[in-house]
């Protein structure tokens, strides 16, 4: 039987492929969600509606794969689904912040900026942990050098200033999603700098109780709660502003 | 000057949980390494690194009171190259960072705990010579860890065993000096400019400085800098930004709150600091590794510091 059929058996105690499932449901739940909301959402804030939803069923799709290759690999890690589905979701969550100061004079360059750091953040990271695993340090800097250009962006630089400039319901929304790409982002480059060997102060991942398969897991959790979190705020926010 | 009790309520629940700590100490012969290292990241974690963490705010509000120009691209870029200069120099030069990151601290500790003297140049001098004193307090009596500790920060350094050695054989003389200086330098610049300070202040700080003196090397540090100097830092930037009508500190919980993210901002950066320390080729164990990283950020903090209580002297 094909384990990418959701028929496919899970062991009881086989908590990575566990949590891909959880995070499958989890997404396409979000996805219906917001795809049923717009309707009653109002026209200006559709569109960001929109993205949140196209986000979660993205990584629904992805999450669906990765589930399916876990189990068909005897659990091997999905890195490649993995940055697929970082590569199309995380630049769509750039678009959020775009959206959300567009009224506040949110410009294309910004929207640029923003996806272009995120892309490189992500295409640097995958380099350096698949392909060009012997210079991991040198892509890590270049991927964390661009996550931290975002955090800068949303907290400090113009997506910041613009948020405070659109209205108060905005520049709350903009503070909690800063949360987001602050923690919950970080996730993603520690992720990267324990997954690499001696990454840690020389220690192996393993002995920290963090290794692979854990990470999985980190990573499953992560995403659930950073797109969909990301996503109901972006809801909230259409609500609170359309008031 | 507006003193808040907070601050010092919580400088003296510091002390009491010294005491605790060394009570255990003595009941039990020792405190566990597990209890020591949870004690150094709860004092530095809550404490040490978001008095640090408010420096952008600080600056900025320092800027505006000189009337100087400030923006955060600029401020931030300086704060990161002095901070990537620093690292350079710890992996080329360690025994010489060594040197200045104890000058630096000496400077800090006596410029925070002294900060509302004139600024005179007996003043300075007692600042230096009082962070001088704390310090050396702390070094000579964890003289066996702290050489341990320094031989692993330096990989070894031929200048920091000399350095090393210098202070085993003359350190008692040295502290011994510097305590009279300092008396002196204190006494006399007292006499010629008055210098206003709580006599629960002094006291509570005696306190701390007895209990540094007995505690384990890791939380008589963790005591000082997070129970101490990180609180009376905290005082002096609420009550700077508080003159300014700064939005970063209505109150001193709000200001805490504020510098939450900085203060996660700098733990992301540490562990990104020790990914790329790796790349270097050098084997580094966390311990010695978090010296290196409170001596990097301390220094552009330091000078960020400085220039509030500079602005603050020349009221």
């Amino acid at each position: 039987m094909s384990p990418f059929f959701l028929d496919a058996a899970i062991a009881a105690d086989n908590y990575v492929a566990f949590t891909f499932f959880i995070g499958t449901m989890a997404m396409m739940a979000a996805s219906v969600f917001f795809f049923f909301e717009l309707n009653n959402t109002e026209k200006e804030w559709r569109t960001s509606v929109l993205v949140s939803g196209l986000i979660t069923f993205i990584a629904a799709v992805h999450y669906y794969y990765m589930r399916g290759y876990n189990l068909e690999t005897g659990g091997d890690s999905p890195t490649f689904f993995r940055y697929v589905d970082w590569l199309l979701t995380v630049p769509l969550m750039c678009v959020e912040f775009y959206l959300i100061t567009k009224k506040s004079g949110g410009t294309v360059g910004l929207l640029w900026k923003l996806i272009l750091a995120s892309v490189v953040m992500l295409v640097t990271g995958y380099f350096g942990e698949t392909i060009y695993s012997d210079s991991s340090v040198l892509w890590g800097v270049i991927s964390g050098a661009a996550y931290f250009y975002i955090v800068y962006l949303v907290w400090f630089g113009e997506v910041a200033k613009l948020a405070t400039a659109a209205s108060p319901a905005v520049a709350k929304a903009n503070k909690t999603l800063g949360w987001f790409v602050l923690v919950g982002w970080a996730i993603y480059p520690l992720g990267y700098i324990v997954g690499t060997p001696g990454g840690l102060f020389g220690m192996p991942a393993e002995s920290l109780g963090i290794g692979g398969l854990n990470m999985d897991i980190i990573y499953n959790i992560g995403d659930a709660v950073n797109k969909i979190g990301f996503g109901l705020v972006i809801y909230a926010l259409s609500r609170s502003a359309s008031k | 000057m507006r003193t808040l009790p907070i601050f010092d309520k919580i400088t003296w629940i510091n002390a009491v949980a010294g005491i605790i700590l060394l009570c255990w100490q003595l009941i039990a012969g020792s405190i566990p390494m597990g209890w020591q290292v949870f004690y150094f990241v709860l004092m530095i974690g809550s404490a040490g690194i978001p008095h640090g963490a408010l420096d952008h705010h600080v600056a900025r509000a320092s800027a505006a009171y000189a009337k100087k120009k400030f923006t955060i691209p600029g401020f931030l870029l300086r704060y990161v190259a002095v901070s990537f200069f620093y690292s350079y120099c710890w992996i080329k030069l360690p025994g010489i960072s060594l040197i200045i990151f104890l000058l630096i601290s000496a400077w800090h500790f006596g410029e925070t705990d002294l900060h509302a003297a004139k600024k005179t140049w007996l003043w300075t001098l007692s600042r230096f010579l009082w962070g001088s004193l704390i310090l050396l307090i702390l070094l000579l009596t964890h003289a066996e860890e702290t050489t341990q500790l320094v031989l692993r920060i330096t990989n070894q350094s031929a200048n920091a065993i000399t350095i090393l050695e210098f202070f085993k054989q003359s350190g008692i003389f040295i502290a011994v000096s510097i305590l009279l200086l300092c008396t002196i330098s204190i006494m006399i610049a007292h006499r010629q400019n008055h210098w206003h300070i709580k006599i629960s202040h002094i006291a509570n700080l005696l306190i701390i400085i007895i209990l540094i003196a007995y505690l384990p090397l890791l939380p008589a540090f963790a005591l000082y800098f997070g129970g101490w100097h990180a609180i009376r830092s905290f005082e002096i930037i609420f009550n700077f930004l508080n003159e300014q009508n700064h939005e970063a500190a209505p109150t001193p919980a709000a200001m805490w709150k504020n510098a939450i993210p900085m203060t996660f901002l700098a733990v992301v950066g540490f562990v990104f600091m020790a990914f790329i320390w790796k790349g270097t080729g050098l084997n580094m164990d966390p311990l010695p590794f978090i010296f290196i990283f409170l001596s990097v950020i301390t220094l552009p903090h330091l000078d960020v510091m400085d220039k509030l209580i500079n602005s603050k002297e020349s009221q």
